[in-house]
């Protein structure tokens, strides 16, 4: 499957890329209105749903998300803020291995595998989850 | 082990205590693997680690405060992992667990443990017994006690690999 490398924070990560609608600079859209704490984003005059990581909740006050993911799921689509898109790779479906359940503190998964990326091991977001 | 009978022992220190872990459940000790911090999990799960393909889950017991007599005196910060280089794959029933500690060491065919309590650092209902190597005590852990304070599922549970895992991550 083909997979998206981003970051966030410190931690990076995959999405798959077939779920990734478009990637989008905040700084080069017109009329963008942050998320000022509402959980959404205002773009082009519409309303977009923001699905953090936990990892970018706590991100300092004031550094905000270079780019946004936006993500198409059967659930609905949403964004998801990101550092960087660092390169798309093919990565078969069996060099990733599922997460244990019991790790989770909470009934959201929100990631469904771990793989080894070349240089080293990488987390696979659920879209399904975030969206 | 079985309560009487002499037992191999791996020991490694956490913090304060040097404790022990039956040997017949080590896998593996790895020194400085890359772990994979997984937001959204328990505070104690220190991350993730491949291990042969397998997702391991890695705990810190530094800060797993259940296990401390004086958790307020351990000297990682809230938030923070302890500096341990050394991971101990375990295994318990088919569920494998890593743990960090640091200066491991083999103790062959260590007697009994000794069922009085004189620990001062790790809380009693998390050990078997104590033993003496060389001037240092030794806290001998309960692993089925430990594990399942950690949140691991007994035993019975398959391992979370590929092909046996109740998912499949690449969303076939």
């Amino acid at each position: 499957m083909k997979l998206l490398m981003v970051s966030v924070g410190s931690g990076h990560y995959a999405v798959a890329a077939d779920a990734v609608v478009q990637i989008f600079d905040p700084a080069l859209e017109r009329g963008f209105v942050p998320d000022g704490g509402s959980g959404e984003i205002v773009r082009a005059g519409a309303r977009h749903r923001v699905a953090a990581l936990p990892a970018a909740r706590t991100r300092p006050a004031g550094t905000g998300s270079r780019l946004y993911l936006v993500l198409d799921e059967k659930t609905g689509r949403c964004v998801l803020p990101i550092d960087s898109a660092e390169a798309i790779q093919e990565v078969p479906g069996t060099a990733i291995a599922p997460l244990p359940s019991f790790i989770f503190a909470g009934e959201r998964r929100p990631f469904r595998g771990i793989f080894f990326d070349g240089r080293g091991p990488r987390l696979l977001l659920d879209v399904g989850a975030l969206a | 082990m079985i309560a009487g009978e002499a037992a191999d022992l791996l020991t490694f220190r956490i913090g304060p205590a040097r404790a022990a872990l039956p040997l017949s459940i080590v896998r593996e000790v790895v020194q400085a693997p890359a772990i994979v911090e997984v937001p959204g999990s328990h505070s104690q799960v220190a991350g993730v680690t491949l291990r042969a393909g397998v997702a391991v889950p890695v705990y810190d017991l530094l800060i797993h405060t259940p296990l401390w007599a004086r958790p307020e005196e351990m000297a990682v910060a809230p938030g923070r992992r302890s500096s341990a280089q050394h991971l101990i794959v375990c295994g318990f029933g088919e569920v494998l667990v890593g743990l960090l500690g640091e200066q491991t060491d083999f103790l062959e065919g260590s007697a009994p443990p000794e069922t009085t309590t004189r620990s001062e650092t790790i809380r009693p209902e998390y050990l078997r017994g104590h033993l003496r190597s060389g001037a240092e005590e030794v806290a001998l852990l309960d692993p089925a006690k430990l594990f399942a304070s950690l949140g691991v599922p007994d035993g019975g549970r398959p391992p979370a690999t590929e092909d046996e895992g109740e998912e499949d991550p690449a969303g076939r």
